[in-house]
């Protein structure tokens, strides 16, 4: 009995913190519909300045209640600055831009802030000191409980109704509601809406840094916070209805006492499986959400968003045709790659076979994200699926490699027909966000199944078959194979099936008026990027020879949109060049610059804001202008 | 006070207005008329810089207004009542009315909520309904009520009347001279014609996006061919 | 022979009521004006016929077949054929593969994974553009169109799957007067040469006189009103209509 009422504590006093960020995210989207990447960046920049605010008031004294709660309130104001200057230098230049390159903005924010954290306070956990005269338990039902958490419970509700009021009862709050509902009819009552963004951002990241900051005397400040909290928070916000405010509270509640529960009821056995539910807290959270979004498309106590005008240049141009230049082009990259053995050295050779499998990996979400329109959060989850499948089918089944590397792609395939299925009845960032769920499931159901998959700790002594075993010939397996299925992807693209995936793209409503059924083709859209993407996951395992759960985490996906974003949406060659400039980077400069994660950050964002269409696209836009 | 000179606009490839030209003085009511589709809606929008222009000027008060933001344009001193209402659901009558409120522009008393609730009674009552749950005639108050908070200068009224009843139209209609009364220009957009020659001065008939017809309302009562050639059937 | 009957159809959005038990019946071949003032709930009518909505009560048959409980896809592929009031094509394809994609549709070529798309029908597309007069334009993007061109397309892709009964909302809404007259015409010629049955709404009278062999003119979700051109022009109810309701004189 107590060890429920303790859970539900606990549960209240997750969802206090939950809400605060999702409270700012909401808020946020709710106004400018944009969904801040980077929320979960400035959390985590809350913790780690409180940490240092705090130090500095305490100087080497004991911490005071002045020190502690200021450097609680300097922390999460900074962050509120942090955000209003972060609306006025970058997202007010791509407020007209197509939904993907303000999500890809608001990511290289979180790129750099990750490195800005790590200059500033080093990769290490900094643990914080605990609140003053909140640090000791009280006894609930015989068991001890802590007084800060008890504290940070009543935080959740208190903000609520400062929010509450802030909105209702003051001419701000009034302003933002209005614009939330219409923005062009605020407009048209001398609302000037620059100022309303940058408050409603600045307030957003103020409510995000006191979250962080608040948490200071319970976790460590840590430099992978970042991810965590924004997959959180875009759990809630999702559940609840993107741009409520009670929704969000609504939401934080369910999802804190969900997971609360399934560390409450412990392992539980079926069907002679042991399934832990504490380890698959993730997995239940992802499942609640997807229920939401099945039956309730807007969330618990959201509504259908009003649509918003085109963004002006969101239009797709013509696919280019392979003309004779390029087709020699193709050939001479392909012979040039063919010959590389005989003169690369050991360590190029690596690397060109890295670029081989992302660019086999890019392609299959350029797929997904360019000619189908459905843009992917989560396509490590096929990446990884078939690492996975193909290591285990390895290692487990004891099936020989050259079939295990079917194996893999045939299992990313099957959790493509059943991901695909839900995914094919959203759009937009919905779409973009359930995939992103589905993604964290597949990582945290193999993150936690450590008698199979060896959890963390991944799967080692994953190597080919003895006549592949030696660098060149897996180069040569590498280049045949991941050759072979961007070739096959680029026909698809031409054929009628990929006529039909761009025209239900171009226009659901016309492809549907021909007589198109626009959800088979956007499944089968699905099944087929995922399976390319299961092979090149297949391949890299095999490459390394051992595999992490990393493989299927936020980084690989968010990898995989930065390569196809950083080529350019609209060309088939894109991703491939956005593979192998972003694999380049990440194995070269990454040697040689510390921060070059930060230096990415810079790169999309100048790229964002300055060529909207990619690497790629730019070149080619700029030869047909010249021609 | 507001010149609309050979404008053309439309909606992305769409195009909607061609060449349209348009005075309106100041304390005049004109009313623009046409079947729907004809181009009122987007003659009015588009003075709002709420749909692009492909070419031509708009001057309000001696400004060039056509390249403004929305925004800025309704604090120049024009009101914008849309022809949906528009109104905010999820606010109160009262929260409607103070999002609309700016500070005066000199000319005239400022408006006041007090100073609406006498002007249009039947608001006063609702202060604290949700907008969303108002009928439809309640609304339409509402909406203007609410730009008139902004203390315009010059206001633009599109189709106020449909799917009003008879005695909602009626009050309108006493509303319109009202205001003209003040000293306001009224620029309506309307199908309903009896109501709109009713409280207009001036009357434009426009027709797939162009001028048919400019003259006084007086001029266009006695020219019943004109009526039934571009409005009626 | 009956191509399509609408039988006593209501439709409401929150407690408004939108379409109002609407009958009316289609004839093979024919070409009927369906108009009235904003809301009087022709888009939701259209929209209902082509499976994007679902009635409340009522129902809707093509030559026979109830297909008022079916999804669109369906519903088009049997046979009818449908014009949007904002064109829609498929914008990062040429004009010739807009077409080329409807007359796949049509024939269920689309689940072909390894075939050139581009080499496909494309004989049949480029007659079907010389029919509308857009052959010179076949190689060109759908985006670099003008809006009368874009117009022309649309109706290329409708009449791609062979449609017995087409669906147009506002022809030529969004057109250069001149385009509108030609674009009418064109497709009044093409009824007459296919026998097709055209059901199109309309603000531009002059099109509905010259064209339609019988108007229904609806208000507030009712048909108040139908029957030939000249009977439609003398109804007192329609004037009134469009007019406006009666007010207090000045």
């Amino acid at each position: 009995m107590s060890s429920i009422v303790l859970q539900f504590l606990n549960g209240l006093t997750s969802a206090s913190t939950l809400f605060l960020v999702a409270a700012g995210l909401s808020l946020i989207f709710g106004i400018t519909r944009v969904l801040n990447f980077a929320h979960g960046s400035l959390y985590m920049l809350g913790i780690y300045l409180a940490y240092s605010a705090i130090g500095v008031f305490a100087g080497g004294g004991g911490v005071t209640h002045a020190a502690f709660w200021g450097g609680i309130l300097i922390a999460a104001t900074v962050v509120g600055i942090v955000g209003a200057l972060l609306e006025v230098t970058v997202l007010r230049r791509v407020y007209r831009s197509p939904e993907l390159f303000q999500l890809l903005a608001t990511f290289a924010v979180v790129l750099l802030a990750k490195d800005l954290v790590l200059w500033l306070w080093g990769p290490e956990d900094l643990l914080g000191p605990r609140a003053p005269g909140l640090g000791g338990a009280v006894e609930i039902l015989g068991s001890p409980f802590p007084e800060y958490d008890l504290f940070l419970i009543a935080v959740g509700p208190l903000i609520l109704g400062l929010l509450w009021l802030l909105l209702h009862a003051t001419r701000w709050g009034l302003l933002i509601r209005a614009a939330t509902q219409d923005r062009e009819m605020a407009a048209a009552l001398g609302i000037n809406q620059k100022l309303l963004f940058t408050s409603a951002f600045a307030l957003g990241a103020f409510l995000a840094g006191l979250g962080g900051a608040l948490q200071i005397p319970r976790e460590p400040a840590q430099h992978f916070l970042d991810f965590t909290v924004i997959v959180d928070a875009f759990v809630v916000v999702v559940v609840g209805g993107m741009g409520s405010i009670p929704g969000a509270f609504l939401a934080a509640l369910l999802i804190g006492e969900v997971k609360a529960l399934c560390i409450g009821i412990g392992d539980v056995g079926a069907f002679g499986f042991s399934i832990s539910l504490p380890k698959l807290t993730l997995v239940v959270e992802s499942l609640v959400m997807a229920a939401v979004l099945i039956f309730r498309p807007w969330g618990l106590m959201g509504r259908a968003l009003a649509v918003l005008p085109d963004p002006a240049g969101a239009r797709q141009a013509l696919l280019e045709k392979s003309t004779p230049r390029m087709r020699m082009a193709g050939i001479a990259i392909i012979a040039g790659l063919a010959v590389t053995p005989a003169f690369a050295n050991e360590y190029s050779l690596v690397l060109i076979i890295d670029i081989l499998i992302f660019a086999l990996f890019a392609s299959s979400l350029h797929f997904l994200m360019g000619p189908s329109g459905m843009a992917s959060f989560g396509h490590a989850a096929y990446f990884g699926l078939g690492a996975y499948g193909a290591a285990l089918a390895f290692k487990h089944a004891g099936f020989p490699m050259e079939i295990s590397i079917v194996i893999g792609p045939v299992i990313a395939t099957i959790a493509a027909l059943a991901f695909g299925w839900f995914c094919v009845r959203l759009s937009g960032v919905y779409l973009a966000m359930l995939t992103l769920a589905f993604a964290q499931i597949a990582w945290s159901v193999v993150y936690q199944w450590d008698s199979l998959t060896g959890g963390s700790n991944g799967i080692v002594g994953v190597w080919p078959a003895p006549w592949l075993s030696g660098r060149v010939a897996y180069f040569y397996l590498v280049l045949v194979l991941c050759g072979a299925a961007i070739g096959v992807l680029r026909r698809i693209v031409f054929s009628p099936f990929g006529y039909a995936l761009r025209a239900c793209r171009d226009s659901p409503l016309r492809a549907a008026a021909i007589g198109i059924d626009v959800r088979r083709f956007q499944w089968m859209a699905f099944l087929v990027a995922g399976g390319f993407a299961g092979l090149a996951g297949a391949l890299f395992a095999f490459s390394k020879g051992s595999i992490s759960p990393e493989v299927l985490a936020i980084g690989q996906s968010v990898d995989g949109l930065v390569m196809v974003l950083l080529g350019g949406v609209q060309t088939l060659s894109g991703p491939l060049v956005g593979a192998a400039v972003l694999t380049w980077l990440q194995e070269l400069v990454a040697r040689h610059i510390d921060y070059w994660r930060a230096l990415l950050g810079l790169i999309i964002i100048v790229l964002v804001v300055a060529f909207p269409a990619g690497i790629v696209g730019q070149l080619s836009s700029r030869r047909r202008t010249a021609e | 006070m507001l010149s609309i000179r050979s404008i053309s606009a439309g909606y992305g490839p769409a195009r909607v207005l061609f060449g349209l030209s348009l005075e309106l003085r100041a304390g005049e009511v004109s009313v623009i008329l046409g079947r729907n589709g004809a181009g009122k809606s987007t003659t009015l929008k588009a003075v709002m810089a709420m749909v692009p222009l492909s070419s031509g000027q708009i001057w309000f008060s001696g400004k060039r207004i056509d390249r403004c933001a929305t925004w800025e344009i309704a604090r120049a001193g024009i009101g914008y009542v849309a022809e949906e209402r528009r109104i905010f659901p999820d606010l109160s009558v009262l929260e409607n009315l103070e999002a609309g409120r700016r500070s005066a522009r000199g000319h005239g008393s400022p408006w006041s909520v007090e100073r609406i609730i006498a002007l249009l009674p039947a608001l006063g009552p609702l202060g604290r309904r949700r907008a969303g749950t108002l009928s439809g005639g309640e609304q339409q108050m509402l909406a203007v009520a609410r730009t008139l908070m902004g203390n315009p200068s010059c206001i633009l009224l599109d189709e106020p009347s449909e799917g009003l009843a008879p005695a909602v139209v009626e009050r309108l209609a006493t509303l319109v001279r009202t205001l003209r009364g003040e000293g306001m220009a009224v620029l309506l957009a309307e199908q309903n014609m009896r109501f709109a020659l009713a409280v207009s001065d001036n009357a434009h008939i426009i027709e797939k996006g162009g001028l048919r017809f400019s003259g006084t309302a007086r001029q266009l009562q006695e020219h019943a061919d004109l009526s039934a050639e571009y409005l009626a059937l | 022979m009956t191509i399509l009957r609408v039988e006593g159809i209501s439709k409401s959005y929150s407690g408004a009521l939108v379409l109002d038990d609407l009958s009316f019946e289609l004839e093979a071949g024919e070409i009927i004006a369906m108009i009235g003032p904003n809301g009087a709930g022709k888009t939701t009518c259209f929209n209902i016929l082509d499976g994007q909505l679902r009635a409340d009560r009522g129902q809707v048959f093509f030559a026979d077949t109830r297909i008022s409980s079916m999804e669109t896809h369906e519903i088009l592929r049997l046979g009818v054929g449908r014009t949007f009031q904002i064109a829609a094509t498929f914008h990062s394809f040429t004009v010739a593969e807009n077409v080329q994609i409807a007359l796949l549709a049509n024939r269920g070529l689309l689940w072909n994974l390894h075939s050139a798309a581009r080499d496909l029908c494309r004989d049949e597309a480029q007659r079907m553009l010389e029919r509308l007069g857009m052959l010179a334009q076949a190689a060109q993007s759908c985006s670099a169109l003008s809006y009368g061109d874009l117009k022309r397309v649309e109706l290329a892709i409708a009449l791609a799957g062979h449609p017995r009964l087409l669906l147009m909302d506002e022809p030529t809404a969004g057109m250069a007067p001149r385009e509108r007259l030609e674009l009418m015409a064109l497709v009044a010629r093409l009824a007459r040469e296919r026998e097709l049955s055209v059901l199109f709404t309309e603000h531009d009278m002059d099109i509905v006189f010259a064209h339609a062999d019988r108007i229904l003119l609806l208000e507030q979700g009712r048909l108040i009103c139908q029957g030939a051109p000249a009977e439609v022009r003398a109804d007192p109810r329609a004037r009134r209509a469009y007019l406006g309701h009666d007010l207090g004189a000045p």
